[in-house]
């Protein structure tokens, strides 16, 4: 799939109600061309992950829209919502998300089942998925017997095994050391580059900024600046 | 923050698992001690039904014979012996004399007892009781008061101060005693232990060569004087048990034990009964000594009644500890889990492990002192409750109750132990769980496979110690054969652990292979954390297992007990006449009237003899054609054939022979009979007592008695109403049976009886020759021709077969007292109702036996040999009803033995009562166990998923299907588990329940056989189901929700 055009208008998200209420994202625009990389930096509590949510239709906002393509997000049915992540939006997250009893084929394989992929094909596909992470010979490791960064590579790996239009990914390599971090960071701009891929990345490292192509900050729920990145990409991890 | 404020905090901040904590160790607290508290409760109400013996099976009985004038020295000495027992009752019978009756028949005895404690049990129904006599009377010259039975005063025409001369048997020369009746009494219960040394106190009327009359009490002392040369006595002491509880069972044993050896040693016998070697010269001059009691076995009997108790208790104390113990692991695993970012915590701010002990043992001890509360409120109550025993649920000196505390604060301790372990050990495996090696040695380690080889070890020791008891076929208790059922079910539960994983993998291959995620999802889930769920899987596998035992064994106990109560009564009634003679003689009517029908009703023979060297052989002599319809023996106790078969093939041979036809329903039979040539007997006395013998349908021959006979030819009459004679009737002979001495001084050849005529209410019958003679040494007879008939066919036990070397088809002499019986073997059975010794007995039928031709040595035929029945069997269509009127109409000593009563006595045991409350209380408290485990093991289940769940949301799972799927894969797990517990319950059920039920090491007649009721247990595994699935889908609503919160949280092992 090519990647598709995010636009995201004038979005706000309070979570809580009357005095504890805390407004999360106030005011949020943001627009992502297709097959571009996006960072998003902010410290922690600044919105990114709430962002992230609204945009992958994992939260709903109060008020503002997303559009991914054509499809506008703020208005599908939840039903909608669970379709769009099996398919066209895909997910990494920090803490990787593998499911600890399942081989790292059979966690790359599971968005693939939750579509219904014919067996045969799903297992053709978990294997390219693998090998592109450069896993190929990892397939039966469980989660425990693999390093952080063979992990978020997994996680990375069942990402794009469907194929997806928009890439989120939620501080991937907040739960690594630096050295993996950049390899990751790396591995995840050759990707979005190999594939056309629109990719938003939440981080507050400024060193991996500098694999996005651009970069837009966000404090206290607003964009507050948006600055060109310098993307070296291409890189394998 | 103060220590207190701590302890609240922290026990607030996780309710469901405190909760979870708290119900474990209360349900396991109270129940335990219940369990205890009814174990002391039980063995109080076994020991007291064990002692609660008829009083003569509880007695001290020194005998011997005396000189006059020694009788005072061994009197004192015997109830300075006996004092020591609780309030001991003394009686002392001196027998005593037989002296003629002179104004009666030559055959009519006076029989003469000197008695001391008769008051204790007879009552007077006329006059007062005997005083000693003056010395006048003593020196054989006046008046003796005497007090006589009921039915002896009747059978003489005596009344209170009527006066009766008798005279000396041997010394014709010696002057008459005359006898002065003071008082007439009855006896209080046929059951009281002064009847065995003086039986004739019962009837008051005995008949053999002669006739007796009796007892002729005296007042005590009377026979120490010069009346009698020397006089047997009997001291009897018998104390009351009723006032003996277990706690003064080895007191008891002691003073038994002491009064018996003071005893021994002042009559010169050796110390121990049975002993040989020198006796002490002996203190008292009682020639013949001899000391028996059947005290020390009761006692002991009494003693072994509560071990059994205790250890048959122990079984469900154990199961339930244990199921316990596994869901306190797992609720206090469930709360060091929810607790381990705190725990971290205080780790990062220096908690040592002794701090950390310290805040779990104070958590620990919080929980505990609910459960004591909880407990002293709780356990008296459900102790009460499932006793039976009537009084509040509560009261504040159950509080007090030492046993209680004894009981609860072991297991306190106990429960403190395992909470502080428990989270020591998860917080341990937690902080090993950094590296992945460490994660699983941790994970492995918290999912108890400490547990699992413990109890690998404990169910091999319980297998080992099974095949003992198997091989010795144990007759004693030992604890270890009580805690075999809990190490059987823990044995077999961990090997089920085992194979579950390895099951589960196999059964999930089929949904990974699809293109779905839902079933590969469940497989998943179910193949590879199995072992993790060890826990939870180990007490539904404990509980369905408990159950499964508990409710087989109710309903075993419950067959048993029909089982046993069936084969102890025979039939659904069955009448015993209590003594013979008198009013006595119409108990059979009875018993056909209140039958509805003689076609209902079997009379019985009943004899007890040695046979081929075995003692205690009881011969049933039934009437076939009947008892194949009363009674209902369970088939598996006959070998290979049916009732109905063995008493036809008893029938096979009936032919009842010959008779004189007494035509319609006759009252009364009068017969025309003179003895030729016993111008001899004259010199006796007039009268030989004379019987005929008449026949009913049924085939069975009743004595009637006809009077005196002399050589003039007179004509006799006996009654035929109020007997149980069923029309048409035969007479089938006359009898005149001869004392020994008047055969010896006059030889039978020159006597010969004579039946002239015979009339049936006043009509002659003609005889036609059919009534032949015989006579010899010990009688006259005419007799009907006999059966033909060689032998007498026989069902045989089968160790009476053994002894006899008597296999179906071979033919054998029984020497059954009435006559030696020829008998054919036709059937060999495991055992027979209501013998004696149930594998001992001999089943044949009553007509052929008595149709059996009995010759003189001349080969004549003597007339019938009477097996008079002292029993009927019963099948009545109101059995309450029926033994109602039996008790109420019945003659004295008449006693109605009722199966349904028998059945509900039984079921009232204590010991049957209380084991079935204790093993239905825990399985409920598995129930309970079982679901508080499972909601804490689904509650850690539904955390530990929290993220994976997270990311499937993200992936595009539906919530609802993520909790189907967790739900389904919850209920596969609770199903399979369910059903191999089931299993397991099954095999455990049959391999324990016969040592729960069987657990004194006695035979239980008949075999128990264990019964798993379908339905109940199908009931009791839905429930279970339905309380586990209801608890899990609970606890999973509540944890599946929010799921995009967890995403960003720390990935949970």
């Amino acid at each position: 799939m090519i990647g598709e055009r995010l636009v995201v208008r004038d979005v706000h998200r309070t979570f809580g109600v009357g005095a504890t209420a805390v407004e999360a994202l106030r005011g949020v625009s943001l627009e992502v061309a297709p097959g571009e990389l996006v960072a998003v930096r902010g410290r922690s509590g600044s919105g990114k992950t709430s962002l992230l949510n609204v945009i992958g239709g994992l939260d709903r906002c109060d008020s503002g829209s997303v559009h991914l393509g054509e499809r506008e997000v703020t208005a599908m049915s939840d039903n909608e919502l669970l379709a769009l992540r099996r398919g066209p939006v895909s997910y990494v997250f920090q803490s990787f998300g593998l499911v600890p009893i399942l081989t790292a084929r059979e966690n790359v394989g599971v968005p693939l089942r939750l579509r219904g992929v014919d067996p045969r094909d799903r297992e053709r596909r978990v294997t390219e998925a693998l090998e592109h992470v450069g896993l190929a010979g990892h397939g039966e490791h469980r989660p425990d017997e693999l390093s952080g960064g063979q992990q978020q590579r997994v996680g990375l790996a069942r990402a794009l095994v469907a194929e997806p239009g928009l890439l989120l990914a939620d501080e991937p390599t907040g739960q690594l050391d630096s050295e993996t971090a950049r390899e990751i960071m790396a591995l995840i701009a050759r990707l979005a580059t190999e594939r056309a891929m629109t990719t938003l990345v939440t981080t507050h490292d400024p060193v991996l900024l500098s694999a996005a192509d651009r970069v837009v900050e966000i404090a206290d729920g607003v964009v507050t600046a948006a600055a060109p990145g310098v993307r070296v990409g291409g890189g394998a991890g | 923050m103060s220590g207190a404020r701590l302890l609240r905090r922290r026990l607030r901040t996780h309710p469901v698992a405190v909760a979870a904590i708290v119900v474990s160790v209360l349900m396991a607290l109270v129940v335990v001690t219940a369990l205890q508290l009814l174990a002391a409760a039980i063995t109080e109400a076994g020991v007291r039904s064990t002692l609660d013996v008829p009083p003569a099976s509880r007695s001290l009985v020194l005998a011997g014979s005396l000189k006059p004038g020694d009788l005072d020295p061994v009197d004192t000495a015997f109830r300075r012996a006996v004092q020591r027992l609780p309030d001991v009752t003394v009686t002392r019978v001196g027998t005593t004399t037989t002296r003629a009756l002179p104004s009666g028949a030559a055959t009519d005895r006076a029989f003469l007892a000197d008695v001391a404690g008769i008051d204790t049990a007879a009552d007077l129904t006329d006059g007062r009781w005997p005083v000693a006599p003056d010395d006048a009377a003593a020196a054989g010259d006046g008046t003796v008061e005497v007090a006589l039975p009921q039915p002896a005063a009747e059978a003489l025409g005596l009344a209170v101060g009527d006066e009766l001369e008798t005279a000396d048997l041997v010394d014709e020369d010696a002057p008459p005693v005359t006898l002065e009746l003071v008082g007439v009494f009855r006896p209080r219960s046929p059951q009281d232990a002064l009847w065995v040394d003086l039986p004739l106190g019962l009837s008051g009327v005995t008949t053999t060569d002669f006739t007796t009359y009796g007892p002729f009490v005296l007042a005590p002392g009377t026979f120490d004087g010069p009346l009698v040369g020397s006089s047997a006595v009997t001291w009897r002491a018998t104390p009351d048990l009723g006032v003996v509880g277990a706690a003064e069972l080895r007191a008891l044993g002691r003073d038994v034990d002491a009064a018996a050896r003071d005893l021994r040693r002042a009559t010169g016998l050796p110390e121990q009964a049975g002993a040989a070697g020198a006796a002490a010269p002996a203190g008292l001059a009682l020639r013949g000594p001899r000391v028996t009691t059947s005290l020390p076995g009761l006692v002991d009997a009494a003693g072994l009644v509560g071990d059994r108790i205790r250890v048959s208790l122990l079984t469900p104390v154990l199961l339930l500890a244990l199921l316990g113990a596994v869901a306190l692991v797992g609720s206090a695993a469930l709360l060091a889990t929810l607790r381990d970012g705190e725990t971290r915590l205080l780790r990062t701010r220096g908690a040592s492990t002794a701090r950390l002990a310290a805040l779990a043992a104070g958590d620990a001890c919080a929980v505990a002192l609910l459960g004591v509360l909880g407990t002293l409120l709780l356990a008296p109550g459900v102790t009460r409750l499932a006793a039976g025993l009537p009084g509040p649920w509560w009261t504040p000196a159950d509080a007090a109750d030492p046993a209680l505390w004894r009981a609860l604060l072991p297991l306190v301790t106990l429960a403190v132990l395992v909470t502080v372990a428990t989270t020591l050990w998860v917080g341990r495996a937690a902080r090993g769980a950094t590296t992945g090696a460490g994660r699983r040695r941790g994970a492995r380690f918290a999912a108890g496979s400490g547990l699992d080889l413990l109890l690998v070890l404990l169910g091999a020791l319980a297998a080992v110690q099974l095949r003992r008891y198997d091989t010795a076929g144990a007759t004693t208790v030992d604890p270890l054969t009580a805690a075999a059922p809990a190490l059987v079910v823990a044995g077999l539960a961990v090997v089920c652990l085992r194979l579950l994983p390895p099951v589960a993998r196999w059964v999930s291959r089929a949904g990974v292979g699809r293109a779905g995620l839902d079933a590969a999802w469940g497989g998943w889930q179910f193949a590879r954390r199995a072992a993790s769920q060890g826990g939870t899987l180990l007490l539904v596998l404990l509980a369905v297992g408990m159950g499964t035992i508990a409710l087989g064994h109710s309903a075993t106990v419950g067959r048993a007990v029909e089982d046993q109560s069936a084969f102890e009564a025979g039939a659904p009634v069955r009448v015993v006449r209590g003594i013979s003679g008198g009013d006595a003689l119409g108990t059979g009517a009875l018993a056909t009237a209140v039958s509805g029908g003689p076609e209902r009703v079997s009379p019985v023979w009943r004899s007890v003899v040695d046979l081929g060297g075995i003692d205690d052989v009881t011969v049933l002599g039934v009437d076939a054609a009947t008892a194949g319809r009363v009674a209902d023996p369970r088939p598996d106790t006959l070998g290979a054939a049916t009732w109905q078969d063995l008493t036809g093939r008893l029938l096979q041979a009936r032919d009842v022979g010959g008779g004189v036809e007494l035509p319609g329903d006759p009252r009364e039979l009068e017969l025309t009979v003179r003895v030729e040539g016993a111008g001899s007997l004259q010199r006796f006395g007039v009268g030989f007592p004379a019987s005929a013998h008449v026949r009913d349908s049924r085939g069975l021959v009743t004595s009637l008695p006809l009077g005196g006979l002399s050589a003039t030819a007179r004509t006799v009459s006996t009654d035929l109403t109020g007997r149980d004679l069923q029309p048409p009737l035969a007479l089938v002979g006359v009898s005149v049976p001869v004392p020994g001495f008047v055969a010896f001084r006059a030889p039978e050849a020159t006597m010969v009886l004579d039946v002239q005529a015979v009339f049936v209410d006043g009509v002659e019958v003609p005889t036609g020759g059919a009534l032949a003679e015989a006579s010899d040494q010990r009688g006259l007879w005419r007799a009907a021709a006999p059966a033909a008939l060689d032998a007498v066919p026989v069902v045989l036990t089968r160790e009476v077969a053994d002894a006899l070397q008597a296999g179906a088809g071979r033919s054998v002499v029984l020497p059954l007292g009435v006559r030696d019986l020829t008998v054919s073997v036709v059937g060999v059975v495991d055992s027979l109702p209501t013998a004696a010794t149930p594998t001992r007995a001999v089943l044949l039928d009553l007509p052929t036996a008595m149709a059996l031709p009995d010759r003189t040595e001349a080969g004549a035929v003597r007339s019938r040999a009477v097996f008079d029945p002292g029993e009927w069997w019963s099948a009545p269509p109101d059995p309450a009803a029926a033994a109602a009127r039996l008790r109420a109409d019945g003659a004295y000593g008449t006693v109605a033995v009722v199966r349904d009563e028998l059945v509900a006595d039984r079921r009232d045991d204590p010991v049957n009562a209380g084991m079935r409350s204790a093993m239905l209380l825990v399985t409920a408290a598995s129930v309970v166990l079982a679901m508080v485990g499972f909601a804490a093991s689904t509650a850690a289940l539904g955390r530990a998923r929290r993220h994976e769940n997270a990311v499937l949301l993200a992936l595009g799972m539906p919530t609802r299907r993520i909790r189907r799927v967790l739900a389904a894969e919850r209920v596969l797990v609770v199903v399979v588990t369910v059903l191999v517990g089931l299993l397991l319950g099954v095999v455990a059920a049959l391999v324990v329940v016969p040592l729960l039920v069987g657990g004194d090491g006695h035979a239980q007649v008949p075999s128990v056989r264990v019964v798993l009721p379908p339905l109940v247990l199908g009931g009791y595994v839905t429930v279970l189901l339905l309380c586990l699935s209801a608890v899990g889908a609970l606890v999973l609503r509540a944890s599946v929700h929010h799921l995009a919160g967890q995403l960003r949280e720390g990935e949970p092992s």
